[in-house]
């Protein structure tokens, strides 16, 4: 397996095809799981729900993934990340979670998790049973500190038929995996993602990327840094909890963020020589061609 | 020494800021900025951006009082200011701006003593603010004092001074804080400046000035800030972009990269703290590895800390001493510091018909340029990767290009 692979999963969509795209994801996923597990050992990814190939257009179809940290939670049990895509119908709904049960066992639905941030709640958008082409794509690196998995489609031109399912990968800080997930929506902050902050010890969560403002010039920047949503979370949700201090959750350096929201595998050309793929609809970018050995003077506040 | 921080303290009955006295916050104010710039003005990276003192407490000749500072350019220096125009301002009875935060090229300035002695100016622009308190030696403020507080380090290509004034005593809602700094930002060769008026419930003109000085004029910084900083109300982040300062010309793709970031300097941290955290302006959080201090107050918009780490003092003489030392500073809680990380790269996805960098896959130019699909609609251009994924060499430049080499040839990178 070379360590960065991208591949072209589009459908000519004369079907529903939801539960056999995520079964043929999944099965990228399973051989990535075993080989990212051998190499980041520290932590362990785990399918605990897998799409299901027989599921009828009103059978919900998708993962619950969980990624049992190394970091211990204030209760001293390994922290777990949870995240949850599925397809019911036309709702694809995206929750974040961390495990809350002391330890954490699994739990195949919602008694043993929790919202990893106040705010950081589900999300929903919805996929379109009427027969659409559907481009679709899934990549994964398994390059040592920077590894990744990740699947996105577009059903057509419009953001609300964009999103980027799932997203597995390594905070550049911490080390932790980030679970991620966008589904297909105009809404701005719909993106979620959980992670684990070492430096403050809790949950960190995220609904949007930091980038620049849709008025300012469309620019790509990076890293992808994850803004993170910092409301009440119920280890301190006693008044006057103590300040807290955090670090940033950075994507690997295989992405990068967009200004611009309906750039679902979009392609770009940059002056330095890289090349990107735009993920799902909310400014996310994959990194498909490295920047020229020599660029150009960067521009950015080096 | 590199970074310090240090401040003094005007007691209750002495604080006032309308006055010449030697020992009166305007003139330790002046004879510290003076300090500064002798020391950075004598760096080499500064022999074409010398900072300079146009006007202080000392020129006052009327109502005004405050500073003028002139930001070095080989070709056309320019002034900022901070004025005060009341002689009696004072907690709740103050309902109108009493100071104006200003910048105006040099070159508009007349050297008079008109306009309380500060001089005027053929073309300028200001931002209104105002300070609770100006003497306590009147009647009705005379339980106000204050502190004068300074952050500096002198590192070439980190120059930083800050100034922040904050007023204690009686009603503390009725204070209105004020931090303005200049600095260097990586990248630039001028001086950055950033005010930090924090608006709060009984603070009418509270706001933050962002400036860079491009060489014929301000630029003012397009924020991204509120995109850097939650607004769940008790966030701060340091390490923030917060714009270019000279935005005008990228839109039209003249630029492959923008100019550099403006980043807002090392030690601020700068969010919002209107639903929790301190509960006035004088809040403090203590770490083993520093202190955090407010500079600014509980605000929306926006209030700004500073951090002093851990064996950070100064070289300055009595009456100057440590910020840390003071009782003013009370431990505080329940907020979010953010260590932010620069943009280490910004490129500009420029639109003008000679410089394509966006190819949506909808359509018949974005499919071809795609590492997978390109090569199904065109497969002797050989494209990328295929269908064998590979994505490091994808979109690759077309092997047996079918792009003719006379004629018309545009769209380019098709």
């Amino acid at each position: 397996m070379s360590s960065r692979t991208l591949i072209d999963i589009s459908r000519i969509g004369t079907a529903v095809t939801w539960p056999s795209v995520t079964v043929e994801v999944n099965g990228y996923l399973e051989n990535w799981i075993a080989a990212a597990n051998a190499q980041v050992n520290q932590h362990q990814l785990r399918i605990a729900t897998a799409p299901n190939p027989a599921a009828t257009a009103s059978d919900p179809c998708g993962w619950r993934i969980e990624a049992t940290l190394s970091q211990l939670t204030p209760g001293g049990e390994p922290a777990v990340l949870i995240l949850e895509v599925f397809l019911t119908g036309t709702s694809l709904r995206i929750m974040p979670g961390i495990g809350n049960s002391e330890p954490f066992v699994g739990a195949d639905n919602e008694l043993g998790w929790i919202y990893p941030a106040g705010n950081v709640t589900s999300s929903t958008g919805d996929w379109s049973l009427t027969p659409l082409p559907l481009n679709a794509q899934v990549g994964w690196s398994l390059t040592p500190g920077a590894e990744y998995f990740v699947f996105a489609y577009s059903q057509h031109r419009f953001t609300n038929r964009q999103a980027m399912p799932l997203l597995i990968a390594r905070d550049q800080v911490s080390g932790h995996w980030i679970l991620a997930a966008s589904p297909p929506s105009t809404t701005f902050d719909a993106l979620r993602a959980v992670s684990w902050n070492a430096r403050s010890g809790q949950p960190a969560g995220s609904r949007y990327l930091l980038r620049e403002s849709f008025t300012a010039p469309v620019m790509i920047r990076r890293p992808a840094e994850l803004v993170i949503a910092t409301t009440d979370w119920s280890y301190y949700e006693s008044a006057n909890e103590p300040a807290q201090f955090w670090q940033p959750l950075i994507l690997p350096p295989d992405f990068a963020a967009l200004n611009i929201s309906s750039a679902a595998l979009n392609y770009y050309k940059l002056p330095d020589g890289s090349e990107w793929l735009g993920i799902g609809s909310h400014g996310l970018l994959l990194r498909i061609k490295e920047a020229n050995t020599n660029p150009p003077p960067a521009g950015g506040g080096e | 020494m590199t970074y310090q921080v240090f401040c003094q303290v005007f007691a209750p009955g002495t604080w006032k800021w309308t006055s010449k006295d030697p020992a009166a916050v305007g003139m330790q104010l002046d004879g510290a900025f003076r300090a500064f710039a002798t020391e950075v003005n004598a760096l080499p990276s500064n022999a074409s951006t010398p900072l300079s003192v146009i006007r202080s407490h000392a020129d006052a000749t009327a109502n005004r009082w405050g500073y003028t500072w002139q930001l070095g350019h080989p070709a056309d220096p320019a002034h900022l200011w901070f004025i005060t125009d009341s002689l009696t301002a004072q907690g709740e009875t103050q309902s109108s701006s009493s100071a104006m935060f200003g910048s105006a090229k040099a070159s508009t300035f007349s050297d008079t003593t008109g306009n309380g002695g500060y001089g005027t100016y053929s073309n300028s622009s200001g931002n209104s603010t105002g300070l609770a308190y100006v003497d306590s030696t009147l009647t009705g403020a005379t339980s106000a004092g204050a502190i004068l507080l300074i952050a500096r380090d002198t590192t070439p290509g980190q120059e930083f001074f800050c100034w922040a004034l904050k007023t204690y005593g009686g009603n503390e809602d009725l204070h209105r804080d004020s931090c303005h700094a200049l600095y260097k930002s990586p990248g630039t060769l001028g001086w950055n400046s950033i005010a930090i008026f924090p608006k709060t419930d009984r603070q009418f003109y509270g706001q933050i000035v962002l400036h860079g000085y491009s060489g014929d004029r301000f630029g003012g910084l397009p924020s991204a800030i509120g995109s850097s900083i939650y607004a769940s109300g008790h966030q701060l982040r340091s390490g923030i972009a917060l714009g270019h300062y000279d935005f005008v010309l990228q839109p039209q793709g003249l630029f492959d990269s923008p100019p550099p970031l403006v980043q807002l300097p090392a030690p601020l941290y700068i969010g919002s703290t209107s639903t929790r955290g301190a509960s006035t302006h004088f809040g403090r959080v203590t770490r083993s590895d520093g202190v955090m201090i407010q500079l600014g107050q509980r605000s929306s918009d926006r209030d700004v800390w500073l951090w002093v780490p851990t064996g950070i003092s100064h070289n300055q003489s009595s009456p100057w001493r440590s910020a840390l030392s003071l009782s003013q500073w009370k431990e505080s809680n329940e907020l979010h510091f953010i260590t932010g990380l620069p943009p280490i790269g910004l490129q500009l996805v420029t639109g003008s018909a000679d410089f394509i960098r966006n190819f949506p896959h909808m359509s018949a130019v974005g499919a071809r340029q795609h590492p997978q699909q390109g090569p199904l609609l065109d497969p002797g251009s050989g494209g990328g990767g295929g269908d064998s994924g590979g994505g490091s060499d994808g979109g690759g430049s077309p092997g047996g290009s079918a792009r003719p080499t006379s004629g018309l040839l545009w769209p380019r990178g098709i």
